[in-house]
This record gives structure tokens, C-alpha cells and sequence, in this order.
């Protein structure tokens, strides 16, 4: 059986200097979902030893996903090949305070609630890359001073009906829903840091597309080679109903989540995730992408457990930890030792809604406390295929496997 | 005169008023100020009170940026304002160099996030909104730059009203929203 875990987290500790440009090129491509332009990006490498790379946060969140931890996966690709990387805390913008919140009330960060927010911020991402390597900037140094005259220069270039006529603004106001000025200027924002840094190259989520091509605008007017601009795509979330993974959505995996739960969570999603999730959190090379989606076209359920292993051990930098998980999860997933050890075996008639038969085993509160676990996904059968959500309605008959509910309830149903 | 007026101001102390606006100075005064001290009498009728000085503020920055005007071209004009506003019953004269020290973008972009796209279309006046393909986005700067002088203004001069053209209400209105409690006089310039 081929080793893809094993063998992407080799390339852990692998030095990339050096690495021929089309070599490099072939591992970073597999993680953009979109890249202006590749002609752009192998010019830049070719004429730059040591290339400027920059990616941008704004602290205004404490607890971060994995899907947060995707753009860093690719920041940790030029990292390992020996690049310059620009890590740009926008505490500026902070203190302007998230747009979006308007509506909401939500007060301006402060410089205090900045720097506690940059440290659990850097203390979760700090599992994935070392922020040793990073040279870090607050942008509120070089944004703050800009007198009246200077931004002027910069705001004069940029058109105004362009900026409102941007799509994602028209559709939030055909909604009603607000948009403040401030977004407006924030793709500027975002240019004068790149022309303040001389940046080469821009990490960030196919999300801000419009603000870096706002940025490429700011540069090309201020003379100044435009950036190449590099985005990873927006990971989808675990229940696999199209969404992006969220908080708000319940379908994500904390970066502080036990390795237990991240590897049950990775063991959740559907198959066609998993060509997905590999691309972004292993380093995989152009080259080896038909192999991969063949081994998981063909064992995709073995692919997933790699994939879970993978994810837990490249947090820690050590495989044994995600074997290790693994094989706590299959001694607990594998039905003959849930039936064994955890199972409650109930005999119902196979007409009967998983529903009301769960409801009778006496085993909840109440039907509405079993209706929210069933609308948080948390009813699902366990199979040798893996999981699948079940809804309400599905009857007993149609069930296979064991039935877990929550995180430790599992039930074996006997029909009559 | 003044086509209306919203008083609410809870520092307005009893007997005093002192009314201010605001010059855009790109160009030299003309006879249409004279409006002004007439419209601060009205509105010391209004309020039953003798003590009610105006006081002019003059912007001569951003003039200066936007028509890049050179230091001293700037200065001959404010120089003339200086000295015709008193004769057309002034009391007080400002110029926004003296009183606006930090012009940084910090202090005032805070005040675009309290602002909409949509609310600030409604502040443009109908002929830029025709040529809008040559607007530029110094027109949010330009409001927010505004909204940053008055704020200094109404605390530097303890200003507790504001006398203003009818034509700008939609300024003065979204203003209010941004910057310490005031009244504000609209008078009626046309």
C-alpha cells in the first residue's frame, strides 16, 4: 500500500534553497487556485535569489481553523526554499475595525485587544510554520504617519466608480446589506504596503482577488514592478455541503482541537474532499497529483486515513503521532469493537425513523435535544466505507452499520 | 433665511451661541458670504440672545493639495480672506493650517467605517455624479478630511452650532452622526 502520509511529511524537513525554479513552480501550483501569472511567478524566481513574499492578516480573531492554516501551508513552501517572508499584521485596519461588523456594533480593536489577539493568533499558526523564519510588520507604522498630501498622490489614481462598481460590493447592496467606505479603501491600504515592502510576491485566499488586483493597480501607478499574486482556494468544510469551512457554519477544525477530534473530523468529510484537503496540507508535486487521485479514487477511505494522519502529524512534525491516532480511531471506529466495547444494541422494526427509534431507547433527553444533534450532522452511521450524515426521516431498514451519535453514543439496530 | 434648523445641542449654554462655517478656499471670497452674518442675526433672534459671535473657519489645506498650489499661492489667497471676512461682520477668522496640527492618516480614516458606500453617494452633488467615471477615490478622502476639521473646530473654538448652505445638508446631516452633539443652521444660499 503506498505511503503518501509518510512519504509528504519527509518533505518536512527538507531544505528547498537552491531548488531549480520549475521544481519549485511544481510544488506550489498544486496550492493556488489561482496565480497572476505563472509566467510571472517563474520570471520573478529566476530574477530574484531572494524574493519578497508577503502575506497579510488582520487580528481581529482568536481561534483559527485549519482553513485559516491553508494560505501558510504555501507561505511555508517559499519559506523552505529560502525566500524573504513579509508577515504583515494589520493593526491598522484593526483599529479601523472590521467593516463587515458594522451593523453589529462591534467597537474598533484597541492596541491592547491587537496584541492579545496577535498572540493566540501566532500561538496557533506557530504549530505549522516557525515564525522565527517571518519578519513580522505592523502595518499601523508606515499607514499611521501618511500625511494628507501623500495619500492624496495615491488615492487620486484609483477611480471611484471602479472601486464601487466591484461585484462583491453590488451584491452586498442588492441585499442591503451595508458597506462601509472603509472597505472601500482597503485594497489601497493593501497597495501601499506592498509598494512600502517592495513585495515580490502576495499570499492570500482567492477571496481577496479583488483587493490584489486593487494593490498590482497601486504599485503599477506608483512605478514599482507589480506584485505576482498567488491565491490558495477557500477550503470547503467537513459536512461536505458546499460551504466554506466556518465557524459560524459548524463545520470546521480548530487548529486548537484535540488530534483526536481533528482526525475525526478529517475522517468526516466526503470523498471528493480529499484530492483537496491533500493539496493543501501536504507538499505535493505537480507530477505526483495523478497518482494521488488514482489512490484515492481507488481507496478512498484508506486515502482519508492518511490524509487524517497526515494532518495531526504535521502539526507536530512527528508521523508516530498520527499513526498513532490512527490507530486509536480505527480500534474505536472499526464496528466489531464498538459493538464490543461501547455499542447499545436496539431491536426495532425497519420502518420506524432513526428518530423516534433513538428517541425510545431512553438513551435522550428529549426529541428536540436529539432534533439539534441531528441538525449539528452528529447522527451518522459508521461503515467500513467510512460515515455517512443520517437525517431524521431515514428508517431503521436502511441503515448500515453501527450509529453514532455525538461523539461516544454509538447504537446497533436489529430489525424485526 | 434659514431654511431650518436642528437644535439640540445639550452644551449650548443659555445666552451663548457662536455659529461657524466652513470656507473651501479655492477661490477668493465673493459677495454671497455677506449671507452669513446676516443668517447669525436671524438665528441670535431665534435664540433671544445679543451674544452670539460667528466665527469663519478657512480651510487652506486641502485647497492646496487638491489644486496644487504652492505654499505661498496658498497663502496670498487666505490673506485676502483674512482680511475681508471681519469687514462682511465676522468675529473670529480661522485658518485650518493653524488649528489642524496632525494631519495623519490615522486620526481621520477611523470615520470611513462609520459611513456607507450608499450614504456617501447621496453626499455628491448631482454634476459630479455625471462624470463620475473621473471621480477618484479623494473624494472619500476629501469627506473625511472635512469631517476631521470640523471635529477639531467644534472642540478648539468651542463651537456649539454650525452655520451652513443648504446645498451641503446631506454633509452636515451625516456629520452630525460622526462628531460631538451641535446645532446646525441651514440657510437657504440660492
Amino acid at each position: 500500500m503506498k505511503r503518501f502520509d509518510q512519504q509528504f511529511l519527509a518533505r518536512d524537513s527538507e531544505s528547498w534553497v537552491g531548488m531549480e525554479v520549475d521544481e519549485l513552480v511544481g510544488f506550489l501550483l498544486p496550492k493556488c487556485q489561482e496565480v497572476i501569472t505563472t509566467d510571472r511567478l517563474r520570471q520573478k524566481i529566476t530574477e530574484h535569489p531572494t524574493l519578497k513574499v508577503k502575506f497579510g492578516i488582520d487580528p481581529t480573531a482568536s481561534e483559527i481553523h485549519i482553513g485559516h492554516v491553508v494560505p501558510i501551508m504555501l507561505l511555508r513552501q517559499f519559506a523552505k526554499a529560502g525566500h524573504h517572508i513579509d508577515f504583515i499584521i494589520g493593526d491598522f485596519t484593526a483599529r479601523v475595525g472590521d467593516p463587515t461588523a458594522r451593523d453589529t456594533g462591534r467597537v474598533p480593536l484597541s492596541p491592547e485587544q491587537i496584541v492579545k489577539n496577535m498572540e493566540t493568533y501566532t500561538s496557533q499558526i506557530g504549530k505549522y510554520i516557525d515564525l522565527r523564519m517571518f519578519y513580522i510588520h505592523y502595518n499601523a507604522k508606515w499607514l499611521n504617519p501618511m500625511t494628507l498630501q501623500e495619500i492624496f498622490a495615491i488615492f487620486q489614481q484609483i477611480n471611484l466608480s471602479e472601486a464601487m462598481q466591484r461585484e462583491d460590493f453590488r451584491a452586498r447592496m442588492r441585499n442591503e446589506q451595508a458597506v462601509s467606505l472603509a472597505e472601500v479603501c482597503y485594497g489601497v491600504l493593501m497597495g501601499i504596503d506592498s509598494v512600502h515592502l517592495g513585495t515580490h510576491v502576495e499570499i492570500g485566499g482567492i477571496d481577496q482577488l479583488l483587493n490584489f488586483q486593487q494593490c498590482r493597480k497601486i504599485m503599477r501607478q506608483s512605478g514599482i514592478d507589480e506584485e505576482v499574486i498567488l491565491m490558495t482556494p477557500i477550503l470547503e468544510g467537513t459536512s461536505g455541503d458546499g460551504k466554506k469551512m466556518s465557524k459560524s457554519y459548524g463545520n470546521y477544525v480548530a487548529v486548537n482541537a484535540t488530534h483526536e477530534d481533528k482526525f475525526g473530523k478529517i475522517m468526516s468529510i466526503p470523498d471528493r474532499l480529499i484530492g483537496q484537503y491533500f493539496r493543501c496540507f501536504a507538499d505535493v508535486h505537480q507530477r505526483e497529483l495523478e497518482e494521488l487521485d488514482a489512490f484515492i479514487g481507488e481507496n478512498p477511505m484508506e486515502a482519508k486515513k492518511q490524509l487524517a494522519t497526515l494532518v495531526v502529524a504535521t502539526e507536530t512534525r512527528r508521523i508516530d503521532d498520527g499513526l498513532r491516532e490512527r490507530e486509536s480511531f480505527e480500534r474505536k471506529f472499526s464496528q466489531k469493537s464498538i459493538r464490543n466495547e461501547d455499542c447499545i444494541e436496539l431491536t426495532e422494526d425497519a420502518n420506524t425513523t432513526i428518530l423516534d427509534a433513538l428517541v425510545k431507547s431512553g438513551q435522550f433527553k428529549s426529541k428536540s435535544e436529539l432534533r439539534r444533534l441531528f441538525e449539528q450532522q452528529g447522527v451518522r452511521a459508521v461503515n467500513e466505507d467510512g460515515e455517512v450524515i443520517l437525517t431524521p426521516e431515514i428508517v431503521v431498514g436502511q441503515v448500515r452499520g453501527v450509529v453514532r451519535v455525538g461523539k461516544r453514543r454509538f447504537f446497533q439496530f436489529v430489525t424485526v | 433665511m434659514i431654511a431650518y434648523n436642528i437644535c439640540e445641542s445639550p452644551l449650548t449654554p443659555p445666552n451663548v451661541l457662536r455659529l461657524g462655517f466652513s470656507v473651501w478656499a479655492r477661490n477668493l471670497p465673493k459677495d454671497y458670504l455677506s449671507i452669513y452674518p446676516k443668517a447669525a442675526e436671524e438665528a441670535r433672534k431665534r435664540v433671544g440672545s445679543e451674544n452670539v459671535s460667528l466665527c469663519a473657519l478657512v480651510d487652506d489645506v486641502w485647497p492646496m493639495i487638491t489644486l496644487s498650489r504652492t505654499r505661498k499661492e496658498q497663502q496670498n489667497i487666505s490673506d485676502r480672506f483674512i482680511s475681508l471676512l471681519p469687514d462682511l461682520g465676522f468675529h473670529e477668522v480661522h485658518l485650518v493650517s493653524d488649528f489642524v496640527k496632525d494631519v495623519a492618516l490615522g486620526e481621520y480614516l477611523p470615520y470611513a467605517i462609520r459611513v456607507t458606500l450608499s450614504e456617501f453617494w447621496k453626499l455628491l452633488p448631482q454634476s459630479k455624479k455625471t462624470i463620475s467615471d473621473n471621480l477618484t477615490l479623494t473624494e472619500i478622502l476629501g469627506f473625511l478630511w472635512h469631517i476631521h476639521v470640523l471635529k477639531i473646530a467644534l472642540g478648539e473654538f468651542r463651537l456649539t452650532g454650525l452655520l451652513v448652505g443648504i446645498r451641503s445638508e446631506f454633509f452636515y446631516l451625516t456629520a452630525r452622526k460622526l462628531l460631538p452633539p451641535h446645532d446646525v443652521y441651514f440657510v437657504n444660499t440660492s
